[in-house]
């Protein structure tokens, strides 16, 4: 019995694998902003979500288990679930002074930057919040297929369709703005 | 449905793992990546401060185990407890039949197994003196359901100054119908040595089998004498003991009675004051018969108990059954813990079946409600972020 537990591989001590939170938050602040800012089109509020994120990844830093994903895809399932939650609060908010007045709305507001050339900018702000998520996450971040389906909580099959719809959409609208 | 215009998933698959592109449109799908993999805005420098300064704070500490695993060895317990518990609950309940109370003792106390098998009237003759004995009148059984330290450890004693109503039932078996018949006649004859009576008996010892009930009156005094003699007739293969205190309803009469008294006499000395007017004198008189019959009630009650207190009903069960299997006192060895760890076994599995019978719909309803919240959340996520905006309204 020893034998063969001597042959088995040995898997590495969680603590063993594991770094400072505050290294790791260095390395991935910038994924995980530009993951937000992506989903959100929103500068500030992608910034808000970020420290938010990376204040509650901090509290559970103690429960990241290396072996079962990457820092990158743990901080972007944070994110994710911060993100929502504020668009649920932000969706109730909504409804709740749709009910009352018209809403003021944030038309007015300047275009925000995302950090790619205008035309590409223009054509990813016409995708909706959920296709661009999985663009930022499997192109900008450049997280694998298995990865990005863990964060988003869907298939591994389902988001290489969602992937490939957003792309699909994306070089269309790219194409109609250049034949304009 | 994907539109025909859709670029493989597969194919994007590809592109994205550096595949050389064919056609016009996946070559521009690859520059699209190539210019979002190298652009997207760095984090602003106030948000680098502001998570940086996160880091250096120190963390708290919390010497706690993963919640979900110490839910987990919580559940695991607590199952596994009430298995148990549930399990020796069913072990130590009364069954109901008669001939299973030999091995009460050896389960009931198994810290302090007894060296040898000895026969079972020494319990019910102890708990003669060493009853609990309830003061309200209600009734106490003492038997087989009923687990040792009760029996034995009762703080009041009883008190041969107390009335006391005792009924006592000890079932034997016998070998055969002659052994039984002898042995209902010894019974008698022991009976009325002891200076008690026969009430009633019913022998049937026709064939080779046989079946007894004698009803038995024995003085107080005499009983645990007469449970001793009784039980050497034959093998005991079960026994009840039932009391009531019947000292608490005399002490209550016996206190109406001196009132009754006083009242009397007090009616005795207004008749004979002759200062009464003739109708007084009468209501007098009427109320002095109606205290005298209440009193003469009263008394006959009392005499009643008392005569009830003076003797035991003692009911002597006779038979010539075998006792089953598994009521083998002094089994021991192998096949004796064999068979008491397959009982055990067998009254887990009912506990087990039990359980899954009661706690399967619960936990089917708790899967189902988890699984229409996920569902629930889905919806709601998908809501959220079907518009370019997220939160607001969905895109056309």
């Amino acid at each position: 019995m020893r034998g063969v537990n001597a042959l088995a591989p040995t898997m590495p001590r969680r603590s063993a694998l594991r770094r400072s939170f505050g290294e790791a938050a260095a390395d991935h602040l910038d994924a995980v902003h530009r993951y937000l800012l992506m989903l959100t089109a929103d500068s500030s509020l992608a910034e808000d979500l970020t420290a938010e994120t990376f204040e509650k990844a901090l509290r559970s830093w103690r429960r990241f288990d290396p072996r079962r994903g990457s820092e990158r895809t743990w901080l972007c399932r944070i994110g994710r679930s911060v993100a929502l939650d504020h668009f649920r609060a932000e969706s109730r908010r909504r409804r709740r002074e749709e009910r009352y007045a018209f809403a003021a709305g944030d038309d007015d507001a300047a275009p925000v930057e995302l950090g790619f050339s205008p035309e590409l900018e223009a054509a990813l702000r016409s995708l909706t919040a959920a296709e661009r998520e999985v663009v930022a996450l499997r192109i900008v971040l450049d997280l694998d297929a298995d990865a990005a389906a863990r964060v988003l909580g869907v298939g591994r099959t389902a988001c290489s369709m969602r992937l490939a719809r957003a792309l699909t959409k994306l070089e269309e609208r790219m194409e109609a703005r250049a034949v304009a | 449905m994907p539109s025909p215009d859709l670029i493989a998933p597969d194919r994007v698959e590809e592109l994205l793992g550096g595949a050389v592109p064919e056609g016009e449109r996946e070559a521009l799908v690859q520059g699209l990546v190539r210019e979002l993999r190298l652009g997207g805005a760095p984090a602003p420098a106030s948000l680098r401060t502001r998570v940086t300064a996160l880091g250096d704070e120190p963390l708290r500490r919390r010497a706690s185990l993963p919640r979900r695993r110490l839910a987990l060895a919580l559940a695991l317990v607590l199952v596994v407890v009430s298995m148990v518990g549930a399990g020796l609950a069913l072990r130590g309940a009364p069954s109901g039949g008669d001939d299973s109370a030999l091995d009460a003792p050896a389960s009931e106390a198994p810290a302090a197994p007894s060296p040898a098998p000895e026969p079972a009237y020494p319990e019910i003759a102890d708990n003669l003196s060493n009853f609990t004995s309830d003061s309200g009148g209600e009734r106490s059984a003492l038997g087989k359901g009923q687990s040792e330290p009760d029996l034995v450890s009762g703080d009041e004693n009883i008190d041969p100054r107390r009335a006391t109503d005792v009924d006592l039932l000890v079932e034997l078996r016998l070998r055969d119908a002659d052994d039984l018949a002898a042995a209902a006649g010894q019974a008698m004859a022991i009976t009325r040595e002891l200076g008690g009576w026969v009430a009633g008996s019913d022998v049937d010892s026709r064939g080779r089998e046989g079946e007894a009930q004698l009803q038995l009156r024995v003085p107080v005094g005499r009983v645990e004498d007469a449970v001793v003699r009784l039980s050497e007739l034959g093998t005991v293969t079960g026994q009840r003991m039932e009391t009531v205190d019947l000292q608490a309803g005399i002490d209550a009469r016996d206190r109406r009675l001196e009132e009754l008294d006083r009242a009397i006499r007090i009616g005795q000395l207004r008749l004979e004051s002759e200062t009464l007017d003739p109708e007084e004198r009468l209501r007098i008189q009427i109320r002095l018969e109606q205290q005298r019959a209440a009193r003469a009630d009263l008394l006959r009650a009392n005499t009643r108990d008392r005569r009830e207190a003076a003797t035991s009903e003692l009911t002597l069960l006779l038979h010539t059954r075998e006792a089953p299997a598994g009521d083998e006192r002094d089994e021991g060895g192998a096949a004796g813990t064999a068979r008491d760890a397959l009982r055990l076994l067998g009254d887990v599995g009912v506990v087990a079946l039990f359980l899954a019978i009661v706690l399967g719909p619960v936990v089917l309803l708790v899967v189902l409600l988890w699984l229409a919240l996920r569902s629930r959340s889905r919806r709601i996520e998908t809501r959220l972020l079907d518009g370019p905006e997220p939160a607001g309204p969905p895109s056309k």
